[in-house]
Parts: C-alpha cells; sequence; structure tokens
C-alpha cells in the first residue's frame, strides 16, 4: 500500500469508530457525518483519475448523500410513501418542507378584538387627565407632572372621579358638596369637549361624561387595526412566513398553513397574549384588607389576612394586611385566582382602586423546588403610571448570581417612558409599586431611590430553567411586538383546505412535471452527452435546493416554487453557457481536451457574475422583504448557490472524466 | 445539433433607436394606464368577500369552480373547508360591491334615460354608492329595474328627501355575494346548495407590507447597480437597471392589459422577472467586457454588435428552453397559475429582448456622454492653455 492511500484509510477507519460512538449516543447527525466522511475517504481512494478530481466526486457525492437523508421524509410525503423512509430516519429527522396556505390549506382562526376594553383603557386615560384637571382647579397641584399621592387623596376628599364598569364610555364627576359644581366651568368643559359630551345629573353634585359616538367608533376602528397590526408581528416573529392575517369588521382572521397540532397551539397560545404591561403604584396607607374581617366563609375558601410592615414614604412604614389564598390540591393556579377575584369583588373596592394579585411560591416538601402555592393580594391605585406602551424593546436574559440560575426579561423604555418612570419613582420612593403583566403582578418593589436610564425587567417566578427559559422567550417575543389594544377572543377555527385549490394544484404539478420534461429531453436531443450531464447537474440542483429549503423547516408556496423555477432556468443557462462556449472554442480549432478547459474557464466568471448579481438581489429581498417576497428570496438564494456549485464542479468533474479519463479525442456537445 | 450558427452578423445596435422608442412608448403607455385603470386588484390586495357554501352532495372543488365560471365570474377562487365529506367551499372574489368604474358609467346613463337628473355625484366605489339628484319625483322601484338592466346588481334605493324642489336619491349596490349566489345558481346543475357565511375581509397585504416590499425592490436594484458598476463599469449599471424595470413594467402590462387579477402570485412571477432579466443582461455584458478586452480601439457599438451575436445562440437558446418548460403550466394550469405562466412567458421575451436592445444601448448612449464631456472639458482646458 503507497502512502497516499494510508489517510483516507485511517479516516475510515476513525469515521466508523465515531459512528459507532454516535450510535450508541443516537446522535444521528453525528453518524451522518461520519457516513459522509466514509464515502467521501473510500472515494479518494479510487484508482481513477487524479486525486483532485476524486476530491470533487467525493464532495458531490457527499452533498447528495447529506440532501438525500436531510430530503428522505420530505420525499416520502410529496410521493405518498412510494419512497419509503424507515422509521429509524423518519423519528431523528425533524424537519420537512411544509407546503403553505395556498398549496395544501391550514387553521383558520377567527378572533374578536374586545374593543369595549379599548374604550374603557381610554375612558380610564379621560379619568386620570380629569383629576390632573381638577386638582388644578383646586389648586393642589401645580398643573404640571405626576399628581402626588398627598394630592390624590387631599382630592379624593372634595371629588370622586369615577369610571363604573358596567359603563366602559362614562365618566361621573361626584363632588361631596353640589356646590362645587360649578367647578366644572367652561374653560374645564372646552378642555374636554371633543371627545366628550357632558351632561349634568343624575344627582344634583354629579356630572357625567360620556364619550362622543364618532370618537367611540375611531376608538374602534384603530384598536382593530392596531390588533391586526400587533397580531401580524407576533406571527411574523414566529416565523411563520406564509400565515396571513386579515380583518373585518371587529374580527382579526389569521391563516396559519400546514397540520401540525402541536405548531398550532403554541401559534394561538402566543397571539391572543394581550401583553399588557402595566406599572401602578401600592396604597399600602389605605390598609383596605385592615379593614376586612375574617369569617367562616372566607376560611371556607382557604382565604386568610395577613399583616406587615410596609414602607410609606422615607423613613416611615405602617401596618398593613393582605388576602392570601391557598390553591387546593385539585385546583390550578388561573382557577384559584378565578375563585380569588370573585371574593375580592363582593368587597366593594372604589371607582379608583383595584385588588392586584401575585402568585407566592413555597419549595416542594420532597425535591425542595419552587413551585406556585398560593395567591396574595396588593391593594393599587387604578391608575397606571406608565403602560407597555413605553417599553422601546425587551430582551430575555439570565441571572446568574441566583442558584438554579434564573431568566428574566429586561425591558428598555423609550426616551419618554423612561421619564416618566424616573419621575414616578421620584415621587414615590420609600413605596411599593407593582408590575402587572396581562392583569397579573409580576412583583411588587420597594422604590429605593429615583430610577433613571429607563430600565426595568421582569422576572419569571419559580419553575425549572427550562420552562423559565420557554415563558421567557414568548414573553420578551410578544413585548416587543407590542401589546394589543384590547383583549381578543377566539371565535371561530376551523380547518382550510388550500387557496389554490387541490385540483388545481394536481393539474399544475403535472403541467411542471411535462414542462421539465421536455426541457430535459431538449438538452439530450441538443447536447447529447453534453446535454445529459447537463440534466445531472439540473436535478442535483433541485434536490440539493430542496434539501436546504426541508431543513430550514420551509413553507413551500408559489412564489416559493417561483423562487425554486427561477434558479433551475438559471442552472439550465449557466450550462448552456459552457456548452456554447466548448463548441465555440471546438470551431475556433480547439482540441477536445482545451475545448472543455477552456469553455469552462471562460463561462466561469459569465455563471459567476450573473449569479451573484442575482444572489444581491435575493439577500436584500430577504432581509427588508416580508411574507411571499421573503419566501421567494429564500428559495432563490438556496438555489443559485446549489447552481454555482452544480453547474461549475459537478458538470466540469463529470465532463473531465469523459474527455480526460478517457482520452477522447472528441467531445459530445 | 446545433439551431443558430455562432458567425451571425446581425446588425442589432443599429435598430437601438427603434426599439428604445418602441419599448418608451409602450412602457409610459402601461404607467399612464395603470395610473387610470389600475390593476385588478385581487382578494390579497383589495380586500373582497369570503362566501361559504355548503353542498348537500358531494362534489369537488373543481366542480364548483366551474360551475361559478360558467355563471359568470371571472376569477373565482374556490378553497375546500373541513373534510372531503363535508362538501363545504369557501369562495374568494375581490371587491365587496358589485359596482365598478364602468358599471357606474353605465348605471348612470340608465339613470339619465330615466328623467331629467341635474347632478351624478362620483361614485362611491369603495362603499358601492351612487348619489344623484333629479329635478322630478322618480320611483324607486324604476330606478332600480334601469341600473340592474345595465348590468349592475341592486340591494337598495334609498329615496333621501326633497331640498330646492329636487329630490335625492342613493342607490346602494348589491354586494359581491349576490353575485356570487346568481352565479353558482347559474352555473349548477344541481341547484341546492346553502350559504353558510358570507365574510367581508380587509387585504392580506396592507399598506404596510405593500411599502416594505416596493422598498426592498428598491434597495435590491440600488445593489445592483452598485455590484455592475463594481464589476464592469460604471456605465453599465444603468443600463441593467433601466432593462429591469423595463422589463418589470411589461409584465405588469399584461395584467393591465388582461384584466387578470393581480395577487401575491403575481408579486413573486415579477420578482422572478427582475431575476430572469438581470441574469441575462449580465451575461451580455460578460461578453462585452471580454469582446472590449480582445479588441482595444474598436467603437464600442461595433464591440457590442459583435458580443450580441456571439452569444446569440445561448440567448434565444435559454430563452427558447425557459419558456419550453412553460408549457405544460400553459395547458394545463387553471386560474392563478395559468397566469403565472403566461406572464412569465411574456417576462422571459421581453427580458431577452431587453437585454439586447435596451441594456446594451444604454451602454453605448452612456459612453457617448461620457466621451462628450471628456471632449468639452479637453477643449476647455485647451481653451485655457490658449
Amino acid at each position: 500500500m503507497n502512502s497516499s492511500k494510508r489517510g483516507p484509510l485511517l479516516t475510515m477507519l476513525a469515521a466508523v469508530l465515531c459512528a459507532y460512538a454516535f450510535y450508541s449516543s443516537d446522535t444521528f447527525w453525528g453518524i451522518v457525518v461520519c457516513g459522509i466522511v466514509f464515502l467521501w475517504s473510500a472515494i479518494l481512494m479510487l484508482p481513477v483519475m487524479d486525486p483532485s478530481w476524486r476530491m470533487r466526486v467525493g464532495l458531490a457525492a457527499a452533498a447528495f448523500v447529506g440532501a438525500f437523508i436531510s430530503l428522505w421524509p420530505t420525499l416520502e410525503a410529496f410521493t405518498d410513501g412510494k419512497l419509503k423512509c424507515p422509521a429509524y430516519v423518519k423519528e431523528r429527522v425533524t424537519f420537512a418542507i411544509s407546503p403553505g396556505l395556498d398549496l395544501r390549506g391550514g387553521l383558520r382562526l377567527v378572533y374578536t378584538v374586545e374593543v369595549e376594553e379599548a374604550i374603557r383603557d381610554k375612558r380610564d386615560r379621560y379619568a386620570d387627565d380629569m383629576r390632573q384637571e381638577l386638582a388644578t382647579v383646586y389648586a393642589f397641584h401645580s398643573g404640571s407632572g405626576v399628581l402626588k399621592r398627598e394630592d390624590t387623596i387631599k382630592l379624593a376628599e372634595k371629588v370622586r372621579v369615577a369610571a363604573p364598569a358596567a359603563e366602559p364610555n362614562v365618566i361621573r364627576v361626584k363632588f361631596n358638596e353640589a356646590a362645587d359644581v360649578v367647578k366644572i366651568d367652561d374653560r374645564f368643559s372646552k378642555k374636554f369637549a371633543n371627545e366628550l359630551s357632558q351632561t349634568r345629573g343624575p344627582g344634583a353634585d354629579e356630572v357625567s361624561f360620556r364619550i362622543k359616538s364618532d370618537v367611540e367608533s375611531q376608538i374602534r376602528e384603530s384598536a382593530v387595526a392596531q390588533a391586526k397590526d400587533t397580531v401580524m408581528r407576533r406571527v411574523d416573529e414566529l416565523g411563520l412566513r406564509e400565515a396571513s392575517v386579515t380583518n373585518r369588521d371587529e374580527d382579526i382572521i389569521v391563516e396559519v398553513p400546514g397540520q401540525d397540532q402541536k405548531a398550532f397551539e403554541e401559534i394561538k397560545d402566543i397571539i391572543r397574549r394581550t401583553a399588557r404591561l402595566e406599572f401602578k403604584m401600592v396604597d399600602d396607607e389605605a390598609d383596605f384588607f385592615g379593614k376586612i374581617k375574617e369569617a367562616p366563609e372566607t376560611e371556607a375558601q382557604g382565604i386568610r389576612i395577613e399583616q406587615e410592615a410596609a414602607p410609606a414614604g422615607p423613613g416611615k412604614t405602617v401596618p398593613s394586611h393582605y388576602a392570601v389564598l391557598i390553591k387546593r390540591e385539585n385546583e390550578t393556579m388561573p382557577e384559584a385566582l378565578k375563585r380569588f377575584r370573585t371574593w375580592t369583588e363582593t368587597l366593594g373596592v372604589p371607582d379608583d382602586h383595584q385588588v392586584g394579585f401575585e402568585a407566592l411560591q413555597e419549595p416542594h416538601p420532597d425535591t425542595q423546588k419552587l413551585q406556585d402555592v398560593s395567591w396574595r393580594t396588593f391593594y393599587l391605585f387604578s391608575r397606571a403610571e406608565v403602560t407597555g406602551d413605553y417599553i422601546s424593546d425587551a430582551s430575555r436574559a439570565i441571572d446568574s448570581q441566583k442558584t438554579p440560575p434564573e431568566y428574566y426579561v429586561a425591558l428598555t423604555f423609550s426616551p419618554q417612558g423612561a421619564d416618566r418612570f424616573e419621575e414616578v419613582t421620584g415621587a414615590n420612593i420609600q413605596r411599593r409599586f407593582a408590575i402587572i403583566l396581562d392583569d397579573v403582578i409580576d412583583s411588587a418593589p420597594v422604590i429605593r431611590s429615583k430610577i433613571g436610564g429607563g430600565h426595568a425587567s421582569i422576572t419569571m417566578g419559580a419553575g425549572d430553567p427550562e420552562e423559565q427559559l420557554r415563558k421567557a422567550e414568548k414573553l420578551e417575543l410578544v413585548l416587543k411586538s407590542g401589546a394589543l389594544p384590547a383583549p381578543i377572543t377566539p371565535s371561530n377555527e376551523s380547518l382550510i383546505g388550500p387557496t389554490l385549490g387541490r385540483d388545481a394544484i394536481g393539474e399544475a404539478l403535472k403541467g411542471a412535471a411535462i414542462g421539465s420534461g421536455l426541457v430535459l429531453a431538449f438538452m439530450v436531443f441538443y447536447y447529447r452527452k453534453a446535454g445529459l450531464v447537463a440534466d445531472v447537474a439540473v436535478l442535483l440542483n433541485l434536490f440539493l435546493q430542496m434539501a436546504v429549503l426541508a431543513s430550514f423547516g420551509a413553507t413551500m408556496t408559489l412564489p416559493g416554487i417561483a423562487g425554486l423555477a427561477l434558479t433551475i432556468g438559471m442552472s439550465v443557462d449557466a450550462n448552456v453557457l459552457i456548452n456554447e462556449r466548448i463548441r465555440e472554442e471546438l470551431a475556433s480549432g480547439k482540441s477536445a481536451r482545451s475545448a472543455v478547459d477552456h469553455g469552462y474557464d471562460r463561462a466561469f466568471w459569465t455563471i459567476f457574475d450573473a449569479h451573484v448579481t442575482t444572489l444581491i438581489a435575493g439577500f436584500i429581498l430577504a432581509f427588508t422583504g416580508t411574507g411571499p417576497v421573503q419566501g421567494f428570496a429564500t428559495a432563490l438564494i438556496i438555489g443559485i448557490i446549489a447552481s454555482l456549485f452544480t453547474s461549475i464542479v459537478v458538470t466540469r468533474t463529470i465532463t473531465t472524466f469523459l474527455v480526460h479519463g478517457r482520452n477522447a479525442t472528441s467531445v459530445s456537445v | 445539433m446545433q439551431i443558430i450558427n455562432h458567425k451571425t452578423n446581425i446588425d442589432f445596435i443599429g435598430k437601438r433607436r427603434i426599439a428604445l422608442f418602441f419599448s418608451s412608448v409602450l412602457n409610459i403607455g402601461i404607467i399612464v394606464g395603470i395610473a387610470i385603470f389600475g390593476f385588478n386588484f385581487g382578494v390579497d390586495f383589495a380586500g373582497g368577500t369570503l362566501v361559504e357554501v355548503k353542498f348537500p352532495y358531494s362534489i369537488s372543488a373543481g366542480e364548483v369552480r366551474e360551475a361559478a365560471h360558467k355563471g359568470g365570474l371571472p376569477e373565482p377562487q374556490v378553497q375546500g373547508i373541513g373534510s372531503a365529506s363535508e362538501n363545504s367551499f369557501l369562495l374568494r372574489m375581490g371587491g365587496v360591491t358589485q359596482l365598478t368604474a364602468e358599471g357606474a358609467t353605465g348605471a348612470e346613463a340608465a339613470i339619465r334615460g330615466l328623467g331629467e337628473i341635474t347632478e351624478f355625484r362620483k361614485p362611491d366605489l369603495d362603499n358601492g354608492f351612487l348619489n344623484f339628484r333629479s329635478k322630478t319625483e322618480l320611483e324607486p322601484g324604476k330606478i332600480k329595474a334601469a341600473i340592474e338592466a345595465s348590468g349592475t346588481g341592486v340591494k337598495d334605493v334609498r329615496s333621501l328627501g326633497k331640498e330646492n324642489d329636487q329630490f335625492d336619491y342613493q342607490v346602494v349596490s348589491a354586494g359581491m355575494a349576490d353575485k356570487v349566489r346568481s352565479a353558482l345558481t347559474a352555473g349548477l346543475e344541481k341547484k341546492e346548495y346553502e350559504v353558510r357565511r358570507v365574510d367581508y375581509v380587509g387585504p392580506a397585504v396592507g399598506k404596510q407590507l405593500r411599502n416594505k416590499g416596493i422598498m426592498a425592490l428598491i434597495y435590491a436594484m440600488v445593489a445592483i447597480l452598485i455590484y455592475v458598476a463594481f464589476r464592469f463599469d460604471l456605465k453599465f449599471g444603468p443600463g441593467a437597471l433601466i432593462a429591469m424595470v423595463h422589463d418589470v413594467i411589461m409584465v405588469a402590462g399584461y395584467y393591465l392589459v388582461s384584466r387578470r387579477e393581480f395577487n401575491l402570485t403575481s408579486i413573486a412571477v415579477l420578482l422572478t422577472i427582475l431575476g430572469y432579466s438581470i441574469n441575462d443582461t449580465i451575461v451580455i455584458y460578460d461578453r462585452i467586457r471580454e469582446e472590449m478586452a480582445r479588441y482595444k480601439g474598436k467603437p464600442l457599438p461595433e464591440i457590442i454588435n459583435i458580443a450580441i451575436n456571439d452569444t446569440l445562440s445561448r440567448t434565444i437558446l435559454t430563452g427558447g428552453v425557459t419558456a419550453l418548460s412553460l408549457i405544460g403550466l400553459l395547458i394545463f394550469g387553471v386560474g392563478e397559475i395559468f397566469d403565472f405562466a403566461a406572464a412569465m412567458l411574456l417576462g422571459i421575451a421581453v427580458g431577452t429582448y431587453s437585454s439586447v436592445y435596451i441594456a446594451s444601448p444604454m451602454v453605448i448612449w452612456l459612453d457617448e456622454r461620457q466621451a462628450a464631456r471628456e471632449r468639452a472639458t479637453g477643449g476647455s482646458m485647451k481653451a485655457k492653455a490658449a
């Protein structure tokens, strides 16, 4: 044995050993790589042509085998099981090309936007503005900046600005002394006249405001439009390039391609998250729960009243009470919360306050792992000091100081939000504020000092690190895509067939097959053996392209197929270019060998430039485009790279063999 | 076998002025046409009507499509819903009302035939309203009959009252759903079916997405311009770009003239043609570059002619082969897929044409301008020296 064969032989041996190691640890792709290395080395040892040629053949063979394995499950699905894929492979190759909505159909989800919530929200904002305005009228407040807590309390003694839960578009201003009604003068009315209509009553000491109907319909419209945008962004972030989002009236329709139930569940979960983030102040001084007496009924519900020392401004603490509800054995945390909420609703919480809930954890007695066991209350001002609208970015991070490490989501406020956050924290030093996500308190830290810089974070609570990571990922996604302006509820869900129609696709496939057959036949007819080589290259190109698309888990739609068709066309073109060049060289009297070499060399730069120019367009479309444009661009990019490889490396290897290897004096072009 | 001789010597460049004139006229015509008539936007872009129908017997999506087509719907999109045994389908149609620009003109003529109309306001095509004022009192039933005779379905004729002794009327045209219903009834053999739901949907491709797509195209073009200028020469870039724009406009012309639906598939076609156009142009440019290096000193038009003639066999072969691959789709494709193939075929033809007649002559033109500028600056320098 000569030394040139020793290297490949050793590599083969190593590959076998590695493959065994991978097999025992069930690392499928490790085995595949070893197989490819083995094959490549084996080809290197063949007694044909020169080593560099064998190297290239090995490369082509490796690419083919890798592509075939990646594509195996997809091929089985496409051929309706005629091409069997062993279960061993199928279980381990988890990706495949899935046809898109236009080719296979998918799930159609209809959501209704609860516009009432958006109206209520807007109404609450007007109520806030009114409080501010009234404080100015009473000269409790300088008229700029956040209303201080003392001001709010002083104001509440004179007038209450109520936002009734039953009527989402109404604000009632109730004065303690009827004579004070005149405080709502022309100036005050004018300030809100554009959006609100004003009436005296129902009581003599009351003035009612109602959102005007045109303003209301405007709120409705923009809530739906915003909700649609948000859903679209979420769908986009999930990487569902081919999903479609449309709306009609107050409904949002999402159509997701595919048939994968598990994926559908996740999509539904993310689409529905309201992701409403609010920062509200805790009102510990009022000690609302201190006035609630424990009764037999509350005990039966598993509710206890506890006491804690709460900070109440610099250097002060007050005793404050809160309620705790312990989750029952057979109950989930959301169920327990529902029970808790029903109870707190009976307590008569004033309109400008609300009860917030936080989950409490305890270590599991056996495993010592933290788990959610109960809910506790916080008595909050219902006014949201800062909201998620002010968030400019969110990213998940890990706190490795803790054991076990804890995931959290770091928030960055917009400049405006940062100012507001700084102002609010500055006005409430040594008090608690609650970070509320979708109506549940994430945490209620004490403000130690004014917080500048515009950063905050949300912890992921108890749970094992993997679950925390998943939670953090989801939260990051929904916060980044923005909150929904109002919650959405699913109203309809159905599986739909392909938009192009199943029969139309069948016909189109027949047509495409005939077209491709004609092209392949023509190439052989026109270029003889070189045409056959070109056909091999074109088919291999298609094959490689599909394999890479499969490994991306791509969704194949008509635009994607157009991208595929374009690159197949370019691949044919590259072969035409090469063969025409070889013919030219032959016509100028060159020998077969030198005509082939020259033909390839000269065609190379043409092909290269044409491909790279298209590739640039592909990359830009992929990065800046959305939806169908991106689908097209992805297929294009992969196809062009595959086409460069097949038309330059693969065909040249074959042709070189046909001409040099056989010492041919003529070339069949 | 050989179709085209390598030693052709056709004077392509000599005909560049005719070609340029011809292309400019067509391009401007298409742009003006788009501005005036607009595309026949599909549901993807314009929003539309969704009708869910259920049949009490077994029927395929293809049969439903055929029936709707026979009944007078130009391009019905039919999609199965639920399992096949449910025989339920979604029909998607562009547009919410039956009122079109042409329909409104017809309706106006019909109304004017009824009495003296003093004012006929611009028709509200989005909501399907026609508003007009008449000197005499008209009978709503007659108005309805007259407009329906002109080809637009009418849902309601509202009498808006009297003002200055004149009578105001508002005609509400019927929704697309009615059209779908009547088409199905006309086209089906067994006329039993149940309309389960009618939805009006907004466009899937919102303004935002559309703008994003256009920006993506512009960025792509600029990047190509830079690459071509870097790899070839500055004067090559604009030619490639103009050829690209030319081809895209021509294919857009197909959708304009044929009145076929412009939808997401059309976008895919335009993108593909863009790619094809660049590829074709670059191949010829590459040859021009090569010939320029070989025949230094020869005038550029002559070099370009040689380059185009040398690559002619490849140009025709590639164009022909690509066209060949579309034949199957042209024969078997229905609806969107037929449009896809037809527009692609046109795109390939103009793509090939533009590489020869538009992209290459642009190089000459820029070269001449550059030479002229050099002469001018050279001349002034000489003048200074003198």
